[in-house]
């Protein structure tokens, strides 16, 4: 009985189930944490369907993230151009002031830019462009540069002057293109043909004679 | 209004005589290229062109049509011309063409009736250049010229009138214009 109960609830004594627990005690459950097993060897590998649209996802959204990039880049880009211009319009006003520049060598009709307008107008860095200011660089700069001007209130960012570039247009060719029917074309060739042949010959004659003269 | 024929009857042979008279002066002019039958063969480039009659017209319409100063100093010098033949021939070597044949449309051309305008002689490719001249009256009816050197030949012939001054001077400025060709001709 005891046997029983020491085999059951471990009351009363059994030598021999002792004997057997002490040999077998190093082999007994510990209250350890349980050993980490790697994520690939508990998973079987296996290939899913989503892996290819996880990787057009992410195709996605990198085109996504260029895209913002490159309209960041642009704005900032023409930010950049608006600073720049009003650098080139201060030269203007400096040669005009110095009365070096090549293209009005006197203070331009129209302009509003000469000495007594730079010091009243030190502070100001942007020059205002009117309308016949607009005239003069298009004269000055034809096909290549048109300057427009966008007036705005004072507080607000100022786009004083904005450039824009164009390619140069090629002019328009003038042939001397002339419609003339099929038979028109040879009978002219043939003409012009026979005529040069005619004029080279007599040509010679004139320069012998020429020659002789002299 | 009818004409009678009687009237008709009287300016037939005017007529006829004018027809005629015009036909001989041009064909007086009018040199036997058939002499060079012979020389076609043996040349190595040959440049044959004969202008005449619709082709002629044609090229004058063409004339007017085209807008550039030369032309119209062209149109100006061959308004009157009737005809123009041209024979040009190159030969690889010396000695490959008969000059008689050559000498038979010289002596043509020494016919009453053509005036030897100028005679060019050079050692140099033995060269002969020979320019006649036909008049109807005071008016040119013809012209002719005769290049003979050792690797080539040229024989033009102009009928009717031509401006041999402008012509000479025009000569390094005929270049052709461009030219687009309409697709159909215009209905008439």
């Amino acid at each position: 009985m005891k046997e029983a109960d020491y085999l059951w609830d471990k009351s009363g004594e059994d030598a021999q189930l002792e004997s057997l627990e002490a040999v077998l005690k190093k082999f007994a459950y510990a209250e350890i944490d349980p050993p980490r097993v790697s994520h690939a060897q508990s998973k079987p590998e296996r290939s899913s369907p989503f892996d290819i649209f996880k990787f057009r996802f992410a195709l996605a959204g990198l085109s996504v993230a260029a895209t913002c990039t490159a309209l960041g880049l642009y704005t900032f880009t023409r930010d950049g151009d608006n600073s720049e211009i009003s650098f080139v319009d201060r030269t203007v006003q400096q040669k005009a002031a110095n009365g070096l520049d090549s293209e009005c060598p006197e203070p331009c009709a129209g302009t509003r830019v000469g000495k007594s307008d730079m010091s009243n107008t030190e502070t100001d860095t942007s020059r205002r462009t009117t309308n016949s200011d607009l005239a003069v660089n298009d004269r000055a700069m034809p096909n290549v540069i048109k300057v427009s001007h966008t007036a705005g209130p004072k507080k607000k960012k100022k786009k004083s002057v904005r450039m824009i570039y164009r390619p140069v247009r090629p002019l328009p060719q003038v042939t001397t293109a002339v419609a003339v029917t099929r038979e028109e074309a040879d009978a002219y060739n043939k003409l012009m043909l026979a005529l040069s042949i005619t004029s080279d010959k007599l040509r010679i004659v004139k320069d012998k004679l020429g020659d002789t003269r002299r | 209004m009818k004409p009678s024929p009687n009237l008709l009857l009287k300016l037939l042979p005017v007529v006829f005589t004018m027809l005629l008279a015009s036909a001989a002066s041009g064909q007086n002019a009018r040199v036997q290229f058939e002499r060079l039958n012979g020389i076609e063969a043996k040349a190595s480039d040959v440049v044959e062109v004969n202008i005449e009659g619709k082709i002629l017209d044609l090229a004058k319409r063409v004339l007017v049509k085209v807008n550039d100063p030369n032309a119209k100093k062209i149109g100006q010098a061959i308004n009157g011309l009737v005809a123009i033949y041209v024979r040009a021939y190159n030969f690889e070597k010396e000695g490959e063409y008969n000059m008689a044949d050559i000498d038979a449309i010289r002596a043509e051309l020494s016919s009453p009736g053509w005036e030897h305008l100028a005679n060019v002689r050079s050692k140099r490719n033995d060269q002969k250049l020979d320019v006649y001249t036909m008049f109807t009256g005071k008016d040119m009816s013809g012209v002719a010229v005769v290049l003979s050197e050792s690797k080539r030949i040229a024989v033009i012939n102009v009928i009717g009138p031509i401006d041999i001054d402008l012509l000479t001077e025009l000569g390094g400025r005929m270049n052709i214009p461009k030219f687009e060709i309409e697709n159909e001709v215009p209905k008439q």
